[in-house]
């Protein structure tokens, strides 16, 4: 097992773009690898937060869903797929509910633009 | 998968930014699939001496490969461009729609590379493909402005560039002559929205609520019809246009998206927080404000404030509706290269933060200043 996953991702990223990528033969092949390097920095900050960030939106969802919404509870294994589907599930609802707010209750409106935020926060990618 | 076409992504990330000299030498596999068949090919069609010296490619969008070649015609050295659709590409291709867009605008003041030939049969270098002359000497990259000598020049480059835009826009579909192979909508900002949306929802890989928040908006904000209508560049930012070291502009590229439209559709797209560094300057040019003083002197048009917020919005909705379609096209094409999955994640990431900014309730102005 390769502990603190996240972090040593990011070291093999930047060793893939500071150092290998300028090593190419061709600019084509050194830009294709910084690509790749900058790929690899996203899937490392990625990695260690990936089935914490979707349950923390599915879990923020339910609060704003209606009381008999069908939306299960945990997803079928921990799998990410399976953590992926029920965060779907969750986003699809959410966009409808959000439609029906939009025309029928300002402050569930205002609460589901606030949840979007913390939720674009919660993914947002730094590779500054 | 998008059907209109893919711009080049020029990615706004200078983490591993690379501007390396390297030697491009022409792999043994680039001389057999390109340079010996276009040598034959060329020498056929022009009827002299063709030789290909050196084939490299350059660095950019997946499905639409460009490539520097150095030829020999006639014992003449020269360069020239040549982008290359996909085998498996629609007959109508994007390389005519792009090339007649060119001999259109070549020749008015607007600066684009000469373009040379087209040939659409796919047969010969396994894609239709277009050769242009190639402007020497020049920059596109956007991380370059921000170093020296470009940056010192930001105030000329910026002046020219939205000047030239607002040259575009002075001009009708009729004087250039796009109208003769281009569609002219009755309503361009409901045509553009029912196009991008629908990329939206065929592409995206994953429900996406900002971007369906930011339709309804967009449906409920919809501008009446303009009939100021013009060729629109479709992608004019950072990255599209080719820079001297002197501050010149000497080349607008990258005309494949270019349909007829509103003028203020590429304006508000130039301006879009996505292609800068730093939300308030424009592309890493100029203050947003100024770009646009610039652009109206250019074109002698007001603008609606009331229109532009609206394709302000727009801009950063087709921006995020390009990088879901290159998520999917990662995912589902055959195509495997990186800057597909970087442009699906991270800009579709971005973007959304930007959206955010603009039709938050409550944004937090991270991202984007207020629309203008």
């Amino acid at each position: 097992m390769i502990k603190e996953l996240g972090k040593n991702l990011g070291f093999i990223a930047y060793k893939l773009g500071a150092e290998i990528a300028p090593a190419t033969n061709t600019s084509y092949d050194a830009s294709s690898a910084g690509s790749f390097a900058l790929l690899l920095a996203a899937l490392a900050q990625e990695a260690d937060r990936a089935v914490e960030t979707r349950m923390s939106d599915i879990e923020a969802i339910r609060a704003l869903l209606p009381d008999d919404s069908a939306l299960p509870l945990r997803p079928a294994s921990w799998h990410l797929d399976d953590v992926n589907a029920l965060h779907a599930d969750a986003l699809e609802q959410l966009i409808d509910v959000h439609r029906w707010a939009e025309e029928n209750d300002a402050a569930l409106d205002r609460a589901i633009w606030q949840f979007l935020n913390e939720h674009a926060s919660r993914h947002a990618l730094e590779l500054g | 998968m998008l059907t209109q076409s893919e711009p080049i992504l020029a990615l706004g990330i200078s983490a591993f930014h690379l501007h390396s000299h390297h030697n491009e030498a022409m792999t043994s596999k680039l001389e057999e699939t390109i340079g010996k068949p276009l040598a034959g090919y060329l020498s056929r069609v022009w009827g002299i001496e063709v030789a290909v010296d050196s084939v490299s490619q350059i660095y950019g969008g997946a499905s639409r490969q460009t490539y520097r070649i150095a030829i020999i015609a006639d014992g003449e050295a020269r360069n020239v461009i040549l982008r290359r659709d996909p085998a498996t590409s629609l007959i109508d291709t994007e390389r005519r729609h792009e090339y007649l867009t060119y001999q259109a605008v070549y020749g008015t003041d607007i600066p684009v590379p000469e373009p040379l030939l087209l040939e659409e049969d796919a047969t010969i270098i396994g894609g239709a493909f277009s050769l242009m002359a190639e402007i020497a000497n020049c920059e596109s990259a956007p991380a370059m402005l921000a170093e020296s000598p470009y940056r010192e020049h930001a105030d000329k480059i910026g002046n020219q560039f939205w000047s030239l835009l607002g040259g575009l826009a002075s001009r009708s579909p009729e004087d250039l002559g796009v109208d003769q192979f281009m569609d002219t909508p009755e309503h361009p900002a409901a045509h553009e929205l029912a196009y991008w949306a629908n990329v939206i929802r065929t592409d995206a890989l994953h429900p996406q609520p900002i971007a369906e928040a930011s339709i309804r908006w967009l449906e409920r904000n919809l501008p009446a019809a303009t009939n100021n209508l013009t060729l629109v560049h479709g992608d004019y930012r950072s990255g599209n246009f080719l820079y001297a070291d002197d501050g010149e502009i000497h080349g607008i590229l990258d005309w494949e998206m270019a349909h007829i439209g509103s003028p203020l559709e590429d304006l508000a797209w130039s301006l879009d927080p996505l292609w800068g560094n730093e939300a308030h300057i424009a592309g890493n040019l100029l203050p947003r404000q100024k770009a646009v003083e610039i652009w109206c002197a250019a074109s002698g048009l007001t603008i609606d404030a009331q229109e532009f917020r609206w394709w302000q919005v727009f801009a950063s909705l087709k921006g995020l509706a390009i990088w879901l379609s290159s998520a999917e096209d990662f995912h589902n094409g055959a195509s495997k290269d990186a800057i597909l999955a970087l442009a699906g994640w991270v800009m579709t990431d971005r973007q959304n933060r930007i959206l955010l900014d603009r039709i938050s309730p409550a944004p937090r102005g991270d991202w984007a200043e207020p629309l203008l």
